[in-house]
């Protein structure tokens, strides 16, 4: 509906109307727009798809990274028990801190965790795609 | 929305989009078929989020005259001598140019918001209101921009 406010140019009005291209079958371009369309779905639905499995696996490795931390965590509130020395190996307090074989393990124990952590996501990811 | 609901829909509405997209390019059939498959395409993927409230032409108008922008920006990067060349060597384009050569040509010395402005007045019939929408440009730019195109074209038809 046009605004009657504007004001009417006959000469203009008349060069427009008489614009009429050929734009071809109208239903010949509905059928190929339509093919067109339903290949555009296909991707679409591909797509979504995908975005679920990787919100999955996102979600997996979110749980996988708070159990891991918890377990770091707890292993951190168990000490000074997992830094003391082996029994009867007399060494100054200070160095309670610095014993390398207990440093080792929470370093074993994290990357345990980590490797895990990355072989359930492996495992996740393999058997989505499969 | 359903496939079946935007086909019907789209059907109603692509001969004045085409229309209207086709004066818009110049005459250039090719590019409008482009734009107009193109803004489809988009307007299908986007029509999840169509409110029913919204005229669907109003929306379909204004995803295509934003793609239309899109391309004539990509367009000013690409274009070379050589392109221009071979569209002008193609012999059907040329034809169909040349159908409405006299309204191409006073078109095209619009400047593009003018252009838009004029072609969805006196081509697809839509209102201030409806052009503000899809253009995005208030009511009053819309009246300027019409008032302005109006007065130029008037010129050129003069000569």
């Amino acid at each position: 509906m046009k605004d009657t406010a504007i004001e009417k140019d006959t000469a203009l009005e008349e060069m427009f109307a008489r614009y009429q291209p050929d734009l071809g079958d109208s239903e010949k371009y509905m059928e190929a727009l339509s093919k067109k369309l339903e290949a555009v779905e296909f991707v679409k639905q591909y797509q979504e798809v995908q975005v679920r499995r990787h919100r999955k696996i996102m979600a997996l490795v979110f749980a996988m990274g708070v159990l891991t931390g918890a377990l770091g965590i707890i292993l951190t509130l168990l000490h000074p028990f997992w830094t003391l020395p082996p029994v009867n190996i007399p060494v100054l307090p200070a160095q309670n801190y610095l014993h390398l074989p207990n440093i080792g393990f929470l370093l074993a124990v994290c990357l345990t965790s980590l490797g895990f952590t990355g072989l359930v996501v492996q495992g996740v990811a393999l058997r989505e795609r499969g | 929305m359903k496939r079946e609901q935007f086909i019907a829909y789209v059907s109603s509405e692509q001969e004045s989009l085409r229309r209207f997209l086709l004066a818009l390019c110049g005459g250039d059939r090719m590019e409008a078929e482009d734009i107009a498959q193109e803004a489809m395409i988009k307007a299908y993927l986007a029509s999840d989020r169509f409110e029913e409230r919204h005229k669907f032409a109003t929306w379909l108008f204004k995803i295509a005259y934003n793609t239309f922008l899109d391309h004539k920006r990509s367009a000013r990067n690409r274009e070379t001598d050589l392109e221009a060349a071979a569209y002008l060597a193609d012999e059907q384009r040329a034809d169909n140019a040349f159908a409405y050569q006299d309204l191409y040509e006073a078109i095209g010395t619009l400047p593009i918001k003018e252009k838009s402005a004029i072609l969805l007045f006196y081509v697809s019939g839509y209102s201030v209101k409806e052009i503000s929408n899809i253009t995005s440009c208030s009511q009053l730019a819309v009246k300027q921009q019409l008032s302005r195109g109006r007065d130029k074209l008037r010129q050129i038809l003069k000569r």
